[in-house]
Formats: structure tokens, sequence, C-alpha cells
């Protein structure tokens, strides 16, 4: 859902700013700057898709054509190719699909050999180890075919007999990986306990790194509801099979997973099958390969939309870009991106299943030094990274990871104030936390001192002051003044309203019987809790504050607590009228606001303590919110007994229907909204009609 | 005592040790060579990969080009009437097929209008299509039904030659073709050594129910069979690209098909896949037959507002590699009868009206390559006035500088305008880099206006205030004339929000084919969101003359800057208006704009360029199509000299390095994009893609790269260029009229040509006898 749903704001983004070519704007020169037919994308740190510059750019196409008048006996190009590798040479392997081999490319893209031919069927996938070994994983012959470097063929894994593998279980290998041990990394179709681990004799050694089955609410909800017999009748949840593979220098092995589930399309798993990419944004849910360069970036293709991924070794998403080629056979465009490779330099290689070719795309002066600044960041080297990171920012001031990096690097050499900006620009809650509970460390070492003499000073004061009050009475006008004061109507209606913190019950009672507290003094609070709100909006100390300032239209904020509130208030006085309740609309209005008390008095305290606190101390913030909501609940239930005079079972059942009926009159809306639209469409059309055809 | 020595020394040599000793030395070292150079062999063969030398050899740059010794004539003129010579040129006509033959004098060499029937075999092809090759047009139309597009020819189509009527040097024919009712007059003659084709608008019949959709003119003119004669043919795509024959490439989709001016977005409704559109600013195209020996370039006269350039490489239909001219005459689109993609398929009603001329000039020798064919256009372009004369010389080249005044970001109650430039810091600015010794500068202001850059499309005339108001503008503009350099604001005439004063989208605003009003909403995710329309062409005029007035007052007199990519039709009953008669009306809104800074244009069409004196956004690339094996610097070489324009935003690119090298090779000026607050603060608004534009980043970068420029390309400023050669893959030498030569060496290996050295990724002028 989340993937999905992060992906639907990626295209409409992208249409978005596609638009704005055609006005006027200086975007058009953004992309015509490099010269490529696409824009290169960066998801920050608050989950939103932003422009970069341009990371790759097209160079060249490998598709055995300008090759083929030398070597005019054997034709070197591909047809429906699956799979491509690099190895330590920069040797090109490709798993020509369609024509059963292998075909070897040089970093030319002159065809050098092919391999297999006449042994194998349909391979669809190919791995190189470091001795030259050519792995084959051929899902026509439901085999793996290892060759020697020079295509000798040299063994044949079957299907394992392995009572563990099971009879029933299919053997169908689309993907191969090969750790340094010889191991064998299986991605076979519609395996759905993972990866088949196959040792060097092809014994088998058990299954790695399988999908787990997602449940779904829907789900959860039916198990808890039907019998056995009923479930058993629903269709089987099964687990996404794993449909590419990869292994990096480390020998870590890398899966991509093809679902519109919540699985997360590429995981990284150690020896001990833990999946080191928790935090990992699933962009795409149409991923055909993976590759990992030296630095242990990860690279992806999404054969769907044509997209190319590319993640640092955190999961992090660095470069996002490409696009389909809806025939126009341009350059940096893909039709069925089948395949991704990364060589020693760092170019990238995209085969194309449906176009036959690879396109070879050279990284940047801006994605080189990205590269570089992140490989030294991941090795924890942040302060050599800082400088780096500095140049990154000159070339894009909005690229979060450089602010992380300059962060790491400051917090490391105890810049702590430096840190906290960066951290914050890096919007790195974590960091800014440890930043700041440094700084406010620093900050009561040295001012405690004078902090407990000045509270002392001023409890002094206070304590002569009172004396002297006693005796000499000067504030005795001033206390007057006060009790005149509360005496008005409207600030006693005011005042009424704190009554309920203390004597609830009371309260109530003198709200409904004695009339006590009016509309105007509601409305009173009801402002002061939306002016508490937004400024709870603009002042929560940033690591409690889940609001960002510029995102927030004071509609919104409007809406969310007039609302409800409205609607609650309306449907609790229809409900009771019919319910024998005896509360008339203003008691209802009146008590739900006083209900509220609690959440209003806290708010504005809450804001500001949030500014002196650290992620250490989040319990208190969250429990003291907690607190202010579950006090606010439990008034509410207790003003629905006193105003309608209920019994419990009664003030029960009234609070269900007001829910109900506020849960009905929501989704009637929603139906007139809905069909408003159809009529309005329907009357369009039969204008339109007329007006064209008639 | 020596002698003693020698004689122990020849013993020593005498025994078995020493020689077992020395066979095993000698054997190591012999292995050692071999590993040496086993190892040398591997080593050698990655250095000759190169590091990202891919690029140099891929078709975002231009390839070396292979001398060709002689070029063998495929034609005869027997059985052919001389119809006229003009120049060095000879028409001949075979009047019964419509077919039609060029001597050029000086070479010698025939085209034909049809191709050899030897390089093709007929068995492979249907009568239709060996009817098209034949043809000198082929004609696309739909039947009443509105359902298919169907395409005929002269003989598919039961053509018969009406009359023929001798003109001057030439012949008239009309034309009838019964299979589907529709005649036409086929004007062909020679004049001042070129060959004009005409079609006159009085000539269009349509008796039946078929209804002209597009007419293409000589489509097999030239054609080269396969790699049967080396060539390539010229597209102006981007800046200009290549694509050379060859008999064995992959398989391609369709042909190219560049829109001249771009899209008609009004006809071709938006889709924002299709929008890495070609981007086609000229009017001309051509085709080689060898390098260096023939040549013909083809530049579309009358009805170019609604044509496209066709070309054909080898493979897509026939073994031909081909290139043409397709006047369009209808549109077939899309009516949306209800909002939920209910509709019917259907065509314009009223033809597109008008004359349709091309014209062919044929090049040989030197000039027979894209080089000569952009002498040749801008002879064309200054015959006609079409391009202003050589600019001056005297000055120092100029910095093209667009200041970012002010942007808008959403906020809690209404948008937050971010100040990014005011008035009185673009001032310090343009003062720094005056004193670190830039003379010359075009200052361009971008978001000047209320609301900053995303607003333009409302506020036409407001200052900001907080950049300092009309008063801080008005000295700005006096400060900049002080220093006797030219000031730009940044006006637009292309989008106006339904607020904007004076503007009613329903009578101003462009209307679709299918009448739909044109209207654009954006949207991010960041809550920006805004709506706009695009303004007719002629009240867009009418706005800008008054809009001028109340700018004058306020600021006295200034420059203006302004975008030139855009051209629509206008399909609003109360003011249609065609692709032509839009850009009369664009043209007479630019004269309004023009003071005594002229007039800065951004990516302007061929039309604008003789009311230009400045153009940013010149395309320095081009689409990148598999098939284009080149990418030229054609339209740099036609401008050079006569019209200063600028690189790509140096500061916004990902490759700045590779950037100013490629501007240097083509003569384009340095061009920043300038703020004086930090870029992310942008990050929320529509101009986020500035991502690093902030002064104080970039000045020490802006000083280096505009003394390069200076020490490279003010030896040439005001010269044009005359020649263009690629000495090495990567290594591109371009002459100019001045005689003096720039050398640009892209890789990473220095490169040494005729004495001089050229360092990796750097660039010399040679001056004095370049070639």
């Amino acid at each position: 859902m989340f993937c999905n749903l992060k992906y639907k704001t990626l295209c409409s983004l992208v249409i978005v700013s596609l638009m704005l070519l055609c006005s006027a704007g200086y975007d058009t020169n953004v992309f015509a700057a490099d010269g490529v037919p696409y824009s290169t994308w960066f998801l920050n740190s608050k989950g939103q898709i932003m422009r970069t510059q341009t990371a790759y750019i097209p160079s060249m196409i490998i598709d055995g054509f300008s090759t083929a008048a030398e070597d005019s006996e054997k034709s070197t190009t591909m047809s429906n190719p699956e799979d491509i590798f690099i190895d330590e040479k920069d040797y090109i392997y490709v798993a020509d699909t369609g024509k059963s081999r292998i075909i070897v490319y040089d970093a030319n893209g002159n065809c050098i050999k092919t391999i297999g031919e006449g042994v194998l069927a349909s391979p669809s996938g190919v791995f190189v180890d470091e001795a030259g070994h050519v792995y084959v994983a051929d899902r026509g012959k439901d085999k793996i075919f290892l060759f020697s470097s020079e295509g000798e063929l040299k063994q044949e894994y079957g299907k394992p007999d392995s009572i563990l593998f099971g009879k029933e279980s299919a053997f169908k290998p689309l993907k191969v990986a090969v750790d340094k041990m010889g191991s064998m990394y299986i991605a076979s179709a519609g395996s759905i306990n993972g990866l088949i681990q196959l040792d060097r004799d092809g014994k088998f050694m058990g299954y790695f790194g399988g999908n787990k089955s997602s449940v779904d609410i829907l789900r959860r909800i039916q198990r808890l509801l039907f019998t056995d017999e009923q479930l058993s009748r629903l269709s089987r949840v099964i687990p996404t099979s794993i449909s590419n593979v990869a292994i990096d220098h480390e020998g870590l092995i890398y899966t991509a997973t093809q679902t519109k589930n919540t699985v997360q399309p590429i995981k990284k798993f150690n020896v001990a099958g833990t999946n080191l990419l928790k935090d990992l944004m699933g962009i795409s849910d149409s991923i055909s390969d993976i590759t990992i360069d030296r630095t242990g970036n990860i690279y992806a293709v999404d054969y769907k939309e044509s997209l190319v991924i590319e993640y640092n070794r955190d999961g992090a998403l660095v470069f996002l870009f490409g696009g389909t080629d809806i025939g126009r056979q341009q350059m940096g465009r893909f039709k069925a991106p089948s395949g991704v490779a990364v060589d020693s330099k760092g170019h990238l290689y995209i085969l194309d299943k449906e176009r036959n070719n690879i396109q070879v795309l050279v990284a940047t002066e801006f994605a080189n030094m990205v590269h570089k600044a992140t490989a030294l960041y991941m090795d924890g080297k942040y302060v050599e990274s800082k400088e780096l990171w500095e140049q990154v920012l000159t070339r894009n001031g909005m690229f979060d990871l450089a602010h992380l990096g300059i962060g790491m690097a400051e917090y490391k050499q105890q810049n702590y104030e430096k840190a906290l900006d960066e951290f914050r620009l890096a919007n790195n809650k974590r960091g800014y936390s440890d930043s700041y509970w440094e700084i406010r460390r620093k900050w009561i070492m040295e001012n405690l001192p004078a902090v407990f003499i000045s509270l002392i000073v001023f409890a002094l004061i206070v304590s002569l002051l009172k004396q002297f009050d006693r005796i000499y009475k000067f504030s005795a006008p001033v206390r007057n003044a006060a009790d005149r004061l509360k005496r008005r109507r409207f600030v006693a209606d005011i005042l009424q309203f704190t009554r309920v913190l203390r004597h609830p019950i009371d309260c109530y009672y003198e709200i409904k019987r004695e009339k006590k507290g009016s509309i105007p003094a509601a409305l009173f609070w009801i402002l002061l809790l939306i002016i508490f709100t937004i400024n709870k909006i603009y002042n929560t100390g940033y690591i409690f504050n889940s609001y960002d300032v510029r995102f927030v239209q004071l509609g919104q904020v409007l809406l969310t607590i007039i609302a409800p509130l409205t609607l609650w208030v309306a449907c609790n006085y229809l409900v009771s009228t019919i319910n024998d309740g005896e509360g008339s609309l203003r008691d209802v209005l009146v008590g739900s606001t006083s209900a509220l008390m609690p959440v209003i008095l806290f708010m504005l305290p809450l804001t500001i303590l949030s500014n002196g606190l650290t992620l250490m101390e989040k319990v208190i913030y969250y429990f003291l919110s907690n607190l202010s909501v579950a006090w606010s609940a439990l008034l509410m239930f207790i003003m629905v007994k006193e105003v309608h005079d209920y019994e419990i079972g009664g003030t029960i059942k009234n609070i269900l229907l007001t829910i109900f009926l506020m849960a009905c009159i929501i989704i009637i809306g929603i139906i007139l909204f809905g069909l408003s639209n159809q009529l309005w469409d329907f009357v369009y059309s039969l204008y339109q009609e007329v007006r064209i055809r008639g | 005592m020596a002698d003693k020595t020698v004689q122990k020394t020849k013993n020593i040599l005498k025994t078995k040790t020493f020689r077992t000793l020395t066979a095993i030395v000698l054997t190591i070292a012999l292995l050692a060579v071999y590993a040496a150079f086993a190892e040398g062999d591997g080593k050698h063969d990655s250095i000759s990969l190169g590091a990202g030398e891919y690029l140099y050899k891929s078709n975002r740059y231009t390839q070396p080009e292979n001398a060709l010794a002689s070029l063998k004539n495929r034609f005869d003129l027997n059985g052919f009437e001389r119809l006229g010579k003009s120049g060095d040129i000879e028409l001949y006509a075979d009047s019964k097929n419509l077919v039609f033959r060029i001597k050029d004098l000086k070479s010698g060499y025939i085209w034909s209008s049809a191709p050899s029937k030897n390089d093709y075999n007929s068995n492979e092809y249907n009568s239709e299509w060996l009817s098209r090759l034949n043809s000198p047009f082929v004609l696309n139309y739909v039947e009443q039904d509105a359902v298919l597009q169907k395409e005929t020819s002269f003989t598919s189509g039961m053509g018969r030659v009406t009359s023929v009527e001798r003109i001057d040097n030439g012949a008239k024919y009309s034309i009838y073709l019964d299979a589907v009712k529709i005649g036409l007059e086929f004007e062909i003659r020679l004049e001042d050594g070129e060959l004009v084709v005409r079609m006159p608008e009085s000539g269009f019949k349509e008796d039946g129910t078929a209804k002209i959709l597009s007419i293409q003119v000589l489509p097999y003119f030239g054609a080269a069979p396969g790699a049967k004669i080396p060539g390539y043919i010229f597209v102006p795509d981007g800046c200009g690209a290549l694509m050379r024959f060859s008999d064995d490439h992959p398989f391609y989709d369709e042909a190219y098909t560049g829109s001249i001016y771009d899209l008609d977005y009004s006809v071709k409704l938006w889709d924002a896949d299709e929008d890495y559109s070609n981007h086609v600013l000229m009017p001309v195209f051509g085709m080689v037959h060898g390098a260096g020996h023939n040549a013909w370039m083809c530049v579309v006269e009358d009805g170019k507002f609604d044509a496209e350039i066709v070309a054909v490489p080898s493979g897509v239909n026939t073994v031909f590699n081909a290139a043409g001219t397709r006047f369009i005459f209808r549109s077939m689109y899309f009516q949306p009868t209800s909002k939920t993609m209910g509709g019917i398929n259907t065509y314009q009603k009223e033809r597109i009206k008008g004359d349709r001329q091309v014209r062919y000039v044929f090049l040989n020798g030197e000039n027979a390559n894209y080089s000569g064919m952009a002498k040749a256009y801008r002879k064309y372009l200054l015959d006609r006035d079409m391009l202003p004369a050589i600019s001056d010389e005297d000055k120092e080249i100029p910095l093209h500088l667009a200041l970012v005044g002010a942007e808008q970001e959403p906020g809690l109650l209404w948008p937050n305008t971010i100040v990014m430039t005011d008035f009185d810091n673009g001032r310090k600015i343009v003062g720094s880099l005056k004193d670190s010794g830039i003379e010359n500068m075009v200052v361009e202001y971008l978001g000047w206006n209320r609301g900053g850059v995303s607003r333009a499309d409302r506020y036409k005339t407001d200052v900001e205030k907080r950049l300092g108001g009309a008063k801080g503008l008005k000295e700005f503009n006096e400060y900049i004339k002080s220093l006797g350099l030219k000031l730009f604001l940044d006006r637009d005439y292309t989008s106006y929000a339904s607020s904007a004063r004076g503007f009613q989208p329903r009578t101003d605003a462009i209307r679709l084919i299918n009448n739909d009003v044109f209207k654009i909403k954006q949207q991010s995710k960041h809550g920006n969101q805004r709506e706009f329309y695009f303004i007719n062409s002629s009240r867009a005029a009418e706005m800008a003359l008054q809009d001028n007035k109340r700018l004058n007052k306020v600021l006295g007199s200034f420059g203006s800057s302004m975008y030139g990519d855009l051209l629509l039709s206008d399909f609003n009953e109360r003011n249609t208006m065609t692709r032509e008669e839009s850009s009369k009306a664009r043209l007479k809104l630019v004269e309004g704009l023009m003071d005594e800074n002229g007039l800065l244009l951004k990516e302007p069409h061929e039309y604008y360029w003789k009311y230009a004196t400045d153009i940013v956004g010149l395309p320095m690339y081009n689409a990148q199509l598999v098939y284009f094996t080149d990418t030229v610097p054609f339209a740099q070489m036609v401008l050079h000299g006569h019209i200063d324009y600028y690189s790509d935003t140096i500061n916004l690119s990902a490759n700045s390095k590779e950037l100013v090298l490629r501007s240097l090779e083509y003569g384009a000026y340095p061009s920043f994009l300038i703020t004086d607050q930090p870029s992310w603060k942008l990050q929320y608004t529509f101009s986020s893609y500035m991502s690093s534009s902030e002064f104080n980043v970039w000045k020490d970068e802006i000083t280096r790269i505009y003394k390069q420029a200076s020490n490279i390309l003010g030896k040439v400023r005001g010269a044009e260029i005359v020649d263009r050669e690629v000495l090495s893959s990567g290594v591109v030498k371009v002459d100019y009229s001045n005689n003096a030569s720039v050398i640009v060496n892209y890789t990473k290996i220095p490169f040494k040509s005729n004495g001089a050295t050229i360092p990796p990724e750097d660039c010399i002028v040679v001056e004095g006898g370049g070639q």
C-alpha cells in the first residue's frame, strides 16, 4: 500500500513537472541542460520526491549490429534477452533467451564469443564467479548449467532429490547467484519458500530469504469471525515468490520481488537470513533486476514504467530516472528493461528485452561526486566525507543525504550546534535529538547554579511579599477587581468550564440545571482550542513536531476541529431526543466543549515542554499528551451520562448510536457528492453530443 | 694481475654450474618479459576502452568523416526533357511519369526525384509502394467516416496530368487523382540556381468525399539505397543531427518526423509522455552523398508553419534513406463527448489554406556537408533579411546573468513570498562581477514581479515590494545602464492566470481543436498549485503594449526577455488563428517589447531571429534518437557572429565541465542563473529545480569560466563559422571567418594537432591560418 501510494505520487509529479515544459519557465532549460530525455529524482527524508541534477547520461548502444560486419558468419544480435552480468574484467554476459545462448561482449560492444549453443534452451539468468565460471539458469531445461571460462560445459544441476526439497516442489530456475563458497542461490519460478540454495555439488541446502505472506485487515477480521471450515474455503494467501537475486562483494544476498503487497521489493540478507534493509522505500512493484556495485549501491530496473532506481547501501533512494519508450526510440528511454549491470568504472548497462539492446549510461560529474561521498560515509569516514558532501551541496542545496553526512561529521567533531542545524536540514530526528542532548547538557552544566540561586531568590521574594501583604493588604484592590470580574456573567461562564477538571459531575449538573456556562463561553474555548492547535503546529519542538508548516492549510486545521465536533454535537442531540435523553442542544454543546478541557489546557504547556525534551524523554511527552486525551474521553462519557441522565448501559448505547449516525451522515455525504458528479457528466455529454453531432 | 682475473673469469664461464645458472636466469628473464607483455596486453586493452570514451563515440558528439575518393553517378538523362537551366543547375523532366532529374553542372552529379530501379528489387514491394517510390508526392487523406487515414500517390491514385504549362525555367502540372477525386497543381522550376517546388492554393480541389490530411513533397528526392552511397541526412533536431547511412542497424519502428517550430499543442493534445518531443527551430534539412562531393539542402518556405520534416532511415519502409517535407492540411483528432473517455474520432472541417513551397539548394565540393548547409542557410536568411547583420565585434564577450528575484511557496494562511535576490543585492552581485573583470554582461531578471517567478502568469506589471518595489527596480535599471550593460526583465505573454488583470478566459484563452479551453493545472505534493491558460497571440500583443506603457511610466525604458518556443493555433470562434497568423501576432508583440537594448529571446524559433539581439537556451543537444549518429551545432554555425547566443545554464548542469567545453566549441557565451540567497529556500516552490544558484558559491567559478571563454571566444567574436572538422573522436576544430580556429579536446588524453598540443578536457584557439 505504502509503496503504491508513493509510486502514484511520483507519477503525478513527473507528469506535473512535464507540463511545465510547454509553459514559460526555465524548466525546459533544465532538460536541455544535459540533453537527456528524463528528469532525475531523489526521495528526501520526508519521503517526498524531489528533482535533482542528471545522474546518468545515455551514451552507447550495444546491440551486436555495429560488429556484425566483421564477423558476418555468426550473427551476434540478441533476441528477447533476459539477464545481463558484468564480470571483473568488464566483459558483458547476456542471457540471450530467444536464441538459447549466452553472448559475451567486450566493453566496446564487440562480441567475443557465445557460450552454450546447443546446450541451453531458454537461458534466463547468468552469473560469472571470480574464477570466470559461467553459471546459467535455464528455465526451459529446468537446470543450472556451469560452464568453464572457455565455454565448456562442466556441470549440470537439476532438481535436487532431497526429501527436504519435496517431490511436489517445482524447480524452474530463473536467476542464479553464487557465493565465494560455490553455493548457488536460485530464484525459481513459483517458489514460495524463497531462494533455493544448492551447494557446489548440487545438494539442496535449504530455502533462503523467503517472503512472508502478507495479511491485510480484511483477512484479520475474517480470521477472527470465520469458522475453520469457512476459512478453508477462502483462497490461501501465498507469499510472493522472489523474482531476482544478486550477490555483492561481501557475500550478502539481495532479492527482488515483484509485488503489489507491502512486501519490500528489495531485501538484503546476511548469511543468517536477516533482512538488513528495513527502511528501504519501495517505489516500484515490478522490479525485473537488481545489481550491486563495489560500494554497495543497489541499482534496480522497473520493467513496467521503465525506471532505473539507485539506492545507497542503507536503502535510501539516491537517484530515480528513466521512462518508457513509446515508439520514438529515444536513447535514455526503455521499452522493457529486463536487466541491469554496472562495470568497474561505474557505467550502467540497461538490457532491454523488447529492443534487444543494451544501453550504456555514463555517470555525470554530479553522480560521481555523490558516489564518492557515499562510499566514504558508508565506511564511517564521516569527517573525510564532509568536504565531498559540501561539494555536493554547492551543486544541490536540497540534497538531504549531504546534510546528513555533514551533520554526522560535525557531531563527530563535537560541533553540536552546527550538527543540530545540519540534522534539522536533513530531517534526521535522531541525530537532532542527540545533538540537542549534548547542547542541553552543556547548558545545564553551565547554568545550573544560576538557576538554583534565582529560584531560591524568587521564592524568598514571594514569601516576603506574602508576609507584607498579610500586614499591609496592598493586594486588596487587585483581589477585589478580580472578584468583580469573576462575578461578571461571561467570565463566570468561562470559568465554569474549568470546574469540570475537579468536579465533573457537579459541573455538568450546574450546566444542565443551573444553566451555568453559555454558548458564547463554549465558543470562546473552541476558539482557544484552535489557537492552541495552530500554536502547536508552529511551535512544537522539532523532535515532536509531526507537521511541516508549509504543508498545513488553515482550512484543514479548522475542518479537523470544527467538523467532528459539530457532527458529534448534532448527532448526539438527535440520538438523545428519540432516546429519552434530557439534554438540550445547548447542554450537549456546552457539555461536550467542557469535556475537551483537559486537551485544551494541556496543549499549551505540552507545546512549551516539547522544546526542552529529546527523544530520550519522549515518554514524558507522549504520556502527558495521551493522558489529556484519555481524560477528555472519560469526561465525554460522564457528560453524556449526566446531561441526558442515563444509566451506564444507556450511556454506552447512546454513544454507539451517535457514532453510527455520524458514520451514516459521512457515507451519505460521499454518495451524494459522487452522484452529483455523475449527473453533471450526463448533462455535459448530452450537451456535447448535441453540439457536435447535431 | 689483470691477466689472472681474465683467466679466472674464463674458467668460471666454462663451469657447468654457471651454464645451468645462465640457463635458469635466461628462462626466468624470458618468462618475465612474456608475463610483462601478457599483462601489458591486458592493460592496453582496458586503456583503449577508456573511462567514458564511449561518450565521444556516441551520438552526443560528431564522428570523424571518412574521406571518399570519388562518387559514381547513378542516373543518366536518357528520355528526359530539359525544362531549364539556372546557374550551374539544369532541370530535366519525364513529364509522363512525373520524374524529375537535376544535373549539377559543376560536379556533373545527377539527382533524381525517384530512385533508380537498379537499387531495389521491385518484387519486394506492392504496387502502392512502387507508386510511392516514383511519385513526386504522397497524399494522405481521410474518407468521410474518419476512421482510417489512407495514403495514395500518383500512379496508385490513378493520377493523370490534365495540363502542362511551360513556365520560365520549369513547368506547371495540373494533376488529378481519379481514385480519390482530388486535384492539385505541381509547379517545378529553377530560380537563381536553386530548385523551387510549389503547390499553389488555387490548385487544390476536393471533389469527392476524400479530404486531404497532408501532402508529402518529393519524398524520395536523392534517396540513397542503404549504405551503397556513403553519406547522411541532416535534420534540424535540437541544434542539429545527422543520420548516417548504414545497412546494418537494428529495426527502427518509424521514420523521423520533426514538426517545424515544434508541435502545435492546440491540435496534438497534451500527452505528458509525448512531451519529450523533438525541438525543431528551423525549417531546413538536407542530404549528403559522399561528404565533400555532393549535397542538397531543402528550405521549407510557404506553408512552413504547418509542416513536418520526414526523414526515413533505410529499412523502415524501403531500402532507401530518404527525406522530404510533409505539409499538413487537416488534423485528425478525438472529440470527447463525455468526461469519462467517451467520444468520436473526427477531422478538422476547415482545411489549412495557403500556398506550399520548398526550395532545394545544391552544394558540391567542400561545401557538400553540414557546414556547407549551415553556410548556405545563413546566406539564405541574410538575403531575405531574416537574420541581423554581423553584430558588434569590438566589445568583450558577454556573460548572461539571470537573477531570480522572488518565488512563492504555500503557507498556512496565504502563500509565502521568498525573496531570493532583492534589487539591492542584485546590484551588489553585478557590481562584484564587474569588479572581478567581467566587462560585458547581459543581465536578466526573473521573478521581479509580485509573487515572483511562478506568479508571472498573474502579475505582469506589478513589481514585488519585498524586492524593493518599482523604485528599487528603476534604480537597478539605471545602475545597469550606468555601467553600460543591458537589463532584460523576464516577461511572460504565454500563460495567464484567470485572475490576471484584463484577462478573460472565455474570450482570450486559446481553445483547442476540440473546442476545450487550453488550461493547465499544476500541482505539487507540497501543496503548491496553480492553474493557468494560454493566451491568444493577438490578445497577448495588445496586452503587452498596454503593459509596456504602464511599466515605462514607472521604470523608464528597459529591456525585455521572453520565450519564443511555443506557437499555438487558436480554435476559439471569436478569434480563430492559424499558426502562421499566430506567428505574425507574436512578431508584433516582440516588436513592441524592443527597446534600445534589443531583445533577449529564449529558445526562439527561426522567425524570431531577426528581432533577437541575444538568444538564451539555443539547444545544445538533439533528442538522441537511436538512428541519429551525430550531434552537430548547425543552429550555432548559422548564428555565430550575427546574434549573441549563450550556453545552457552552467550552474544547473550535472556535467558542467563538459558543458563549458561544449559551449566553447559551439561558440556559445557562458550563462548562469544566480540568486543571492541559498537555493534550498526554493525547495518547496515550483522553481525547486534551481538546485544550485547561490552567488557566494558560484562567484569564483563564474569569473574563472568567463575568463576562459573570453580567452577563446574573444578571438572569434563577430566572426562567422566557416567550417567544422572532427580531428579524432572527441577532438573538434571549428574554423572562423577571421582565420582563427578553436580546437576543443573533450577526451582525457592530450591531443597533438599541427604542432599545437591541446591538453585533456581543454580548448585552444589558433589565430591566423588555422587551416
